[in-house]
């Protein structure tokens, strides 16, 4: 269990052999089709290019792809919604899927039934999540637009079309796949409290809510913060949905970095800056998940 | 502390009723707001368009299977099953073939810099598609390796294999290591150890993690998008034609997407316990 | 014949030719000729003379001379010859070109096989294929990649097989199209591409509805906007639905907008021409009818809006000519036959609208070009468009597509679309046009929003036209 876990009789060359001849295939692969792809694109970040120059001779651009960064209004702006994005959906996930992830712990019967039920918005693929919102959303035709209709609300609701509703009904897209997500995670790390605590506190006379919240909230607080990371790490860099849900619209109000990233590249031709906007994403998702790393590892979650 | 994040006991508890209602009451809710999108679209796959475009909602159609002939009927969607078995099993088979070795090595052998490379692993999960599409196109053109099966099988590696490796690596972590020892004493050698102890222990473990990768290959889209030829396109990509901006076919659409759902729904029941280990990368061991 | 517009490609005298020449068609197509298929028979007439400019046509045309369009067989034979072809997938278009491609592999012992990925991605696709080995034979390329993938190279020149008579039926040539789209296909003074899918954006309006509240068609988007105001919330249905999701549409629509004041978004030289006081009046009618549409405007792409209409949201619909077809189709529609058109204006007599169209190209690195020129010539010819016009709504680029009278009158929205198309302008097909599209589309959004006023808006539009175009 400790960070570095000794090896079977350390030390002995053919070991050391065989440990090589073990892990150089996967990491020869890591090599060659992630890292040196990615630097490959750290590259070509320094070119202004568009997908028909991918095997011409490209101008060199130096740093300009980078000083575009710098002062880029859409960029700013991309970042503002994505942050929404992020900051929202992650903490509504945290804390429907640590009510919900209580109740399952709670219950005695069906729980592995309702565990695989849970489980299915995340095995989603996105391009079938994209239709399945879609439908509901439809102002005219969808799903809540009948059931309001029925209720006597003519008109439908503007989810996607509308100014102030739009990223909201992207993150509640967001929040439906992956909330499943959060409470599989945190459900597993109650089950790993140790049944005498919660057992003791009650001996204590404390109630329900009372252990949920003295024991059982801290004891998950590992599993928090990897669920914050995960979705951290994620929706920073979402774009699949937006792009077919609302392609970042009404008026730039759902434009999110990795969409606008997508976009500059494929659609507006702008290679070159695509590949910058990629490098701040990994640079600036870098640095946030190492702040949820640092904290994992003191609890020796992540080693 | 460290065991957290390990093992689950067994638990024998009895809640008062009406805490236990109130549980069961907030799973059951969440359960509904989790699968009500998922049946909607499962009724539209039944319906005929001027059914699902109805200002009125009927509460009873009369259910047709035109749509699903309509999916059949394009002769491609057979192909882009067929093309999605193969990706998903071939990007399945090497991710474990190369994934389990190795993380058997950086669980148990003197791998230098061991630690380093793990968390290398776990910053590839971090980078984004858009960087690595294009470059990955760039390498696979210049192999003559664009529209074939194995570019896709190897782009879908990318992201399976350092799931395969952070998954096995938990997984071998978790054995008592005094078995490996045994053996080796028993002069079986440390690769016997390997192949003869750690390997069938933690077998069960290799089947979670192959139905995990079955599963993110076959949800896919931008390499296989950008891969592919015409006749290795995978399925979601057969789906989203059936999507695009110039005609929705709700109906063809719906039930695209029912056929795609089915093999991984029943892969994601398979994976149910080890789902959350392979998406924390084996750090969640629920 | 007043002619306002700015081509960049070539001087095109534009469509003047093709309006005028098909309405007085239309007007006398039940006097003449019977229709469809004299077995056997050359085309002539039109394709005889290569008229140059708007009055060429108007004789030929008004002397009756153009015969119907007369089915010939595909060109050639190219046993073993195995084509892919790369297109949008959508039904009924992919669905009637894969019946097609059948067809012609049946005549021609070549086969072909449709790649048909969604459009969204189709530019992508395209060029990282050309880019690579190729692997595509026949491209269908839009106007706003055109200019981009002739410029790499990526695209066959056919000038040479349009002019072998070998290659083509008797009397077809480069003659035989509409010289203004043919002329998008041209690139550095060569022929790259043969067009189809000629459309543009109409007003379609319910008869009975106008007809019940007294109302007479609307002439001018003034009354439009006038109309749209009375019949909103009469008989569920809003006053007008239009596209609001920037996919395309939105500039689709502007573009129609501001051509109806004889502007442009850039002129001959490729610097932007628009003036921001036409601009401020087009997105001021946007934001005027966008107050009397059904919710959720800002999210419809042109299929939503159809389906919309079809199903009785709207009294009015502006939209795309081959997304309108959904009003006629009784599986999609509970209003058939209830839809006039009219074109868009703003002074009655001078109807506008912005030609759309696409370009079926051959790939550079193409080892069958003989066999994909034999589709593509097969394709795009009048008799087997007008089967592509009865199925899904668009038209052809060949003069004689617009003298076969089934056709004509299979397309209820005909005539506005020629009115239309006397003053048009093409879609846009500059490298740099999908950022500009993309900002002139967010320009129009935000306005409907009310975050921003129209003149904001076009001001807008004119600083990424001249960041991106100069001028």
């Amino acid at each position: 269990m400790a960070a570095t876990r000794p090896g079977v009789r350390p030390g002995r060359a053919s070991q050391r052999r065989l440990a090589i001849l073990m892990v150089v295939p996967a990491l020869w692969f890591v090599g060659a089709l992630i890292l040196g792809p990615l630097g490959y694109s750290a590259v070509l970040s320094l070119y202004k290019w568009s997908l028909t120059d991918i095997n011409q001779a490209k101008p060199f651009a130096g740093l300009a792809n980078y000083r575009k960064l710098i002062d880029d209004p859409q960029l700013m702006h991309a970042l503002q919604n994505t942050v929404v994005y992020v900051v929202a959906s992650v903490t509504v996930e945290l804390v429907i899927g640590f009510l919900v992830a209580l109740a399952l712990f709670q219950m005695t019967k069906g729980r592995r039934l309702a565990n695989s039920l849970v489980l299915l918005p995340m095995i989603v693929a996105p391009v079938i999540t994209a239709l399945l919102w879609r439908y509901i959303f439809d102002p005219q035709f969808g799903l809540v637009s009948q059931v309001l209709s029925s209720l006597g609300h003519q008109g439908g609701i503007d989810f996607l079309g509308g100014a102030h509703l739009a990223l909201p009904s992207l993150i509640i897209v967001d929040i439906w796949q992956w909330t499943p997500f959060v409470v599989l995670v945190l459900h597993a790390g109650m089950l790993s409290i140790p049944e005498e605590r919660i057992e003791a506190a009650k001996v204590d006379g404390a109630g329900h809510i009372r252990v949920a919240w003295s024991i059982i909230r801290p004891g998950v607080i590992p599993q928090v913060l990897l669920v914050l990371l995960f979705r951290t790490m994620d929706t920073y860099r979402i774009f699949d949905t937006v792009f077919v849900l609302t392609r970042g619209g009404p008026g730039g109000a759902t434009e999110t970095i990795g969409l606008y990233t997508y976009q500059t590249g494929f659609s507006f031709f702008d290679m070159g800056y695509a590949m910058a906007l990629s490098m701040f994403i990994l640079i600036t998702v870098l640095i946030i998940s190492s702040g949820y790393i640092h904290l994992l590892r003191r609890r020796e979650v992540f080693r | 502390m460290t065991d957290l994040a390990h093992g689950a006991p067994v638990r024998k508890r009895r809640r008062p009723a009406g805490f236990s209602v109130a549980s069961y009451a907030v799973v059951g809710l969440f359960l509904v707001w989790v699968l009500v999108p998922i049946l909607v679209v499962t009724v539209n796959s039944f319906k005929r368009p001027d059914a699902i475009f109805t200002s009125t909602p009927h509460v009873t159609f009369s259910p047709t299977l035109a749509n699903y002939h309509k999916v059949f009927a394009n002769s491609q969607f057979m192909q882009f099953l067929l093309n999605s078995t193969i990706v998903a099993a071939g990007s399945t088979a090497l991710s474990l073939a190369i994934g389990v070795p190795g993380a058997y090595a950086l669980a148990r052998l003197p791998v230098p810099g061991r630690e380093w490379w793990a968390r290398l692993i776990l910053f590839t999960r971090m980078v984004p598609a858009v960087a690595l599409v294009v470059p990955i196109f760039v390498i696979f053109e210049k192999a003559s390796l664009l529209g074939t099966y194995w570019a896709l099988i190897a782009a879908h590696t990318t992201f399976n294999l350092p799931i395969v490796i952070w998954m096995m690596r938990s997984f071998f972590e978790d054995l008592p290591i005094e078995l490996e020892e045994a053996a080796l004493v028993d002069g079986c050698g440390q690769f016997g150890a390997f192949r003869r102890i750690a390997l069938p222990l933690s077998s069960p473990g290799v089947a979670a993690t192959a139905v995990l990768c079955l599963l993110f290959s076959w949800n896919e889209f931008l390499f296989a998008l950008v891969l592919s030829g015409q006749k290795t396109e995978t399925v979601p990509i057969g789906v989203s034609s059936f999507i695009g901006t110039v005609s929705v076919d709700w109906g063809g659409s719906s039930a695209a997407a029912v056929i795609a759902l089915i093999p991984i729904f029943f892969l994601g029941l398979g994976a149910q316990r080890f789902l959350v280990r392979g998406l924390t990368f084996g750090a969640v061991k629920g | 014949m007043p002619r306002p517009d700015n081509h960049l490609h070539g001087p095109a005298p534009f469509i003047a030719s093709l309006a005028v020449g098909t309405l007085l068609l239309v007007g006398c197509g039940s006097s003449s000729s019977s229709s469809a298929s004299p077995t056997g028979a050359a085309t002539t007439g039109s394709g005889a003379s290569v008229p140059t400019s708007a009055a060429a046509v108007l004789p030929s045309a008004a002397a009756g001379s153009s015969s119907p369009a007369a089915a010939t067989n595909p060109i050639g034979s190219f046993s073993g010859q195995k084509l892919v072809l790369s297109r949008w997938a959508g039904d009924p278009w992919t669905a009637g070109q894969k019946t097609a491609a059948a067809e012609w592999g049946k005549d021609t012992s070549g086969s072909i096989s449709i790649d048909a990925i969604p459009y969204e991605n189709l530019h992508d696709k395209q060029a990282l294929t050309l880019a690579g080995a190729g692997g595509y034979d026949i491209i269908y390329v839009h106007p706003s990649w055109f200019g981009e993938f002739a410029k790499a190279g990526y695209l066959a020149p056919i000038d040479s097989d349009l002019s072998d008579a070998s290659k083509n039926p008797p009397g077809f040539s480069a003659a035989s199209y509409l010289p203004s789209v043919l002329s998008q296909g041209a690139y550095n003074g060569k022929q790259y591409c043969l067009p189809d899918f000629v459309s543009t954006v109409v007003l379609a309006y319910r008869t009975d509805l106008f007809t019940a509240a007294g109302l007479q068609p609307p002439k001018t988007l003034d009354d439009v906007v006038a109309d749209a105001a009375k019949l909103n919330g009469k008989n569920g249905a809003s006053g007008i639905i239009l596209p609001g999701k920037a996919t395309g549409a939105v500039s689709d629509v502007m573009g129609s907008l501001i051509t109806a004041q004889g502007n442009w978004w850039y002129g001959p030289t490729g610097k932007t021409t628009l003036d921001v006081a036409a601009a401020t009046k087009a997105v001021t009618f946007y934001t005027s009818a966008a107050k009397y549409a059904p919710t959720g405007l800002l999210n419809d792409s042109v299929d939503e809006v159809s389906l919309a209409a079809a199903q009785g949201k709207a009294a009015m619909a502006i939209s795309t000519t081959p997304s309108l077809q959904a009003l006629e189709d009784p599986s999609k529609s509970s209003t058939v036959g209830k839809w006039g058109y009219v074109p868009l204006a703003f002074t009655a007599d001078k109807p506008a609208g912005e030609l759309i169209y696409w370009n079926w190209c051959i790939s550079a690195k193409s080892s069958h070009k003989d066999a994909a020129y034999s589709f593509l010539q097969w394709y795009t010819s009048g008799a087997q468009q007008a089967k592509v016009a009865i199925a899904a709504a668009t038209a052809g680029a060949t003069k004689d597509f617009y003298t076969n009278t089934t056709v004509l009158a299979k397309l209820p929205f005909l005539t506005a679309m020629n009115q239309a198309l006397t003053h048009a302008n093409p879609q846009p097909s500059l490298p740099t046009w999908p950022k500009i599209q993309n900002d002139i589309e967010t320009a129009v959004q935000n306005a409907i929003l009310g975050k921003i006023t129209p003149a904001a808006a076009a001001a807008k539009m004119k600083t990424s036209l001249s960041s991106n175009l100069g001028g």
